[in-house]
């Protein structure tokens, strides 16, 4: 069977419309994580609820924020987990006339290097401190 | 205008854009109106209500695709939907404005479907089906092929380096399923594997271009299924839709011609038995 001619030319169009334009839909360069082979440290990415990883959505009405949603000093590949997170609890806070939530939260990072020794996992740093509410 | 009952392929193609769309309306109702959404068109397309009016135009165009009432018509909508959500989600994300990934394979293939349908309008019915599929399959395989562009061009050769992904592992290590966990760990301590996984990805994406030829669709399309299961073990990152429309393309093709239905006559759109790599 002859290979399709129009698979050829589909093929082409999307491959060099996606190189040439990038980011303009339906076209993508599919980058995503394609950029780290340059780092030799990162970081995670850590939501606590009263000293415990839970998910994010567990939670709701957020308050008492102290501190930012900034990204880590060091590169990481989770900044749309970050960015998604920061979408969150500001698209769920407490109303001003609500007291505080029972639930201690912080959000933040724990940095990582990879070294001659494989992985090295440093200090957690925490940004962002509130208060929540468990989801019923 | 005439509606035909749908063969499986069609329908699953459907059905893969569904799963896309459904992820990525779970995706806009999760993050909510973010601060940048706000009191824009976007932002009140981001909401609730938003989502329901966007679901029903886009269900009901794929709907009308599918079952090729006024295809190309119904597809362009389709398309115009999809757009204007790819807008709307966009738009959620202060930082990123990458959309997101899980949505682009179907939506590609999609656009490939059209343009094949716009291109061959002087063809049979039977013929613009066949020539669509493949236009779609050359999007699809020209997607996994520029995805290992990417990683070439921004990280050389450093992205077969442990380190690379090591780190990126490293970074989801502590992952909510333990299962996950544990298999991230063991990776992550064993450089020479990090290394083997980064050079077996990039192959596995390079190949990307044997889509375009039928006689290698299946093996292949399993191999991106494979792909896909390491890469959701390893990084978390699911793509459904793309799981299910690689073997949709591959093992579901049209029929070579159009079955005779009862009395001889020829009934576009019911299944043959699809075409066999040879």
């Amino acid at each position: 069977m002859a290979t399709p001619r129009a698979a050829v030319l589909a093929f082409l169009l999307y491959y060099l419309g996606s190189a040439l334009l990038g980011e303009a839909f339906p076209f993508s360069r599919f980058s995503m994580y394609a950029g780290a082979g340059r780092r030799t440290e990162g970081a995670t990415f850590a939501v606590l609820a009263d000293g415990k990883p839970v998910r994010l959505r567990s939670l709701t009405r957020f308050s008492a924020l102290e501190g930012s949603f900034e990204d880590p000093k060091r590169p990481t590949s989770l900044g749309h987990a970050v960015e998604e997170a920061r979408g969150y609890v500001l698209g769920h806070r407490a109303s001003d006339a609500e007291p505080p939530g029972p639930v201690r939260v912080e959000i933040g990072y724990r940095r990582i290097a990879w070294t001659d020794e494989g992985l090295q996992v440093g200090d957690e740093v925490t940004s962002l401190r509130c208060r929540a509410w468990n989801k019923p | 205008m005439t509606v035909s009952r749908p063969r499986a392929g069609r329908v699953l193609f459907g059905f893969a854009l569904v799963i896309a769309w459904a992820g990525q309306m779970h995706l806009m109702l999760r993050v909510g109106k973010g601060p940048i959404a706000s009191e824009s068109l976007l932002g009140a397309l981001a909401g609730p209500a938003g989502v329901t009016f966007l679901s029903v135009a886009f269900l009901s165009s794929l709907a009308a695709f599918v079952l090729k009432f006024r295809e190309a018509t119904a597809g362009l909508c389709a398309f115009g939907v999809l757009w204007l959500a790819a807008a709307v989600e966009a738009s959620l994300f202060t930082v990123s404005q990458a959309i997101h990934h899980n949505k682009l394979l179907p939506v590609g293939c999609l656009a490939g479907y059209l343009l094949g349908l716009l291109v061959t309008q002087n063809l049979e019915e039977h013929q613009r089906e066949q020539v669509a599929w493949h236009a779609a399959c050359g999007v699809a395989g020209a997607i996994y092929a520029i995805s290992a562009y990417s990683k070439l061009d921004q990280s050389g050769a450093s992205w077969f380096q442990a380190r690379t992904l090591g780190l990126l592992i490293g970074e989801r290590q502590d992952a909510m399923v333990e299962v996950f966990s544990l298999v991230r760990r063991y990776v992550v301590a064993r450089p020479a594997l990090c290394s083997g996984l980064a050079v077996f990805a990039v192959f596995v994406e390079m190949l990307g271009v044997v889509f375009v030829d039928p006689r290698f669709r299946r093996p292949y399309a399993l191999l991106t299924v494979g792909l896909h299961l390491g890469i959701l073990a390893l990084l978390g990152y699911f793509y459904p839709a793309w799981m299910v429309m690689m073997p949709v393309l591959a093992f579901l093709p049209p029929a070579d011609e159009p079955r005779p239905a009862a009395g001889g006559v020829p009934s576009v759109g019911e299944p043959q038995g699809g075409e066999q790599p040879t």
